[in-house]
């Protein structure tokens, strides 16, 4: 019953930091903090966003690390790649 | 005289993968197929930024932080869905909650396009208004098929034959993928600019 308790809190404060950083994301985007270095920050919160989708509401965290290493390395690899096509 | 019992061997990860290891393969190829996707918009970005960047300005960034809280949301029920069905009650409320956060996502984006639309903007008016309705309306039909294995979980929970944990998982997988794709979509289309 506690290892339950536990994943559902887990899973609560996945979903707020997910909003959180959503939120994070939207407020950046003004011009007065728009830098070059955006599109980076921007790509980087979507790509950790990523791995905690993965890691908490996909449950690969806990039953399959493998699969987690393998969808992280993914986002990681897309978010470089995008980066360097943006910038 | 002794003799030795071999342990059968355990579950290989991939047989470990929550929802079996089909859906897994279906998200590695629907993920390669938007990221391809993703990688055509960056790329064809950097040959016309102004067009580009002028014609995302025209976009609401309120409605698309709206959708992605949304989505996430949608996300989090069917986790909590599929533990409260691991667990054996209250499954269902969760997957309805989540068919509706799916709902309220088409609600918000038809609303989007239909301001596209009135503006005069089609397919070919420029790149990124290709690819803005090309990738949000093919993710908007992953978004309606989720709306309906959602749906279809919460009328069977709670029946006298509900759903296996598997097909639980595997619709919770599928659900998680959609929100995956728009968490993505989301910077690139409405945020990014150069």
């Amino acid at each position: 019953m506690t290892n339950l308790r536990w994943r559902r809190r887990e899973m609560d404060v996945a979903w707020v930091l997910l909003v959180g950083l959503t939120l994070a994301m939207f407020l950046l985007d003004h011009e007065p903090l728009r830098r070059s270095g955006l599109v980076v920050m921007l790509l980087g919160m979507a790509v950790l966003k990523s791995v905690l989708i993965g890691a908490f509401f996909m449950g690969l965290g806990r039953a399959s690390r493998p699969a987690l290493a393998l969808l992280t390395a993914s986002f990681v690899t897309l978010g470089g790649m995008l980066t360097m096509l943006l910038i | 005289m002794t003799t030795s019992v071999s342990e059968p061997p355990g579950p290989t990860w991939w047989q470990r993968l929550p929802g079996g290891s089909v859906i897994w393969i279906v998200v590695l190829a629907e993920l390669l197929t938007f990221f391809l996707f993703f990688a055509a918009y960056a790329a064809s970005y950097r040959s016309d930024p102004g067009v580009y960047a002028a014609s995302q300005a025209s976009l609401s960034r309120l409605s698309g932080a709206i959708n992605t809280a949304v989505l996430l949301t949608g996300s989090w029920m069917a986790a909590r869905g599929t533990l409260a069905h691991d667990q054996g009650s209250g499954a269902r409320g969760w997957w309805l909650g989540a068919a509706l956060t799916g709902v309220l996502f088409m609600g918000i984006k038809i609303s989007e396009y239909a301001h596209v639309f009135g503006a005069g903007i089609t397919l070919s008016t420029n790149g990124f208004w290709f690819f803005y309705l090309f990738l949000t309306m093919m993710h908007l039909a992953h978004v309606l098929a989720g709306i309906g294995f959602a749906g279809a979980l919460a009328l069977r929970a709670g029946s006298s034959e509900p759903s296996s944990l598997e097909t639980v998982e595997a619709t919770a997988t599928y659900w998680h993928l959609v929100d995956l794709i728009w968490i993505l979509l989301f910077p690139l289309l409405y945020l990014v600019r150069m």
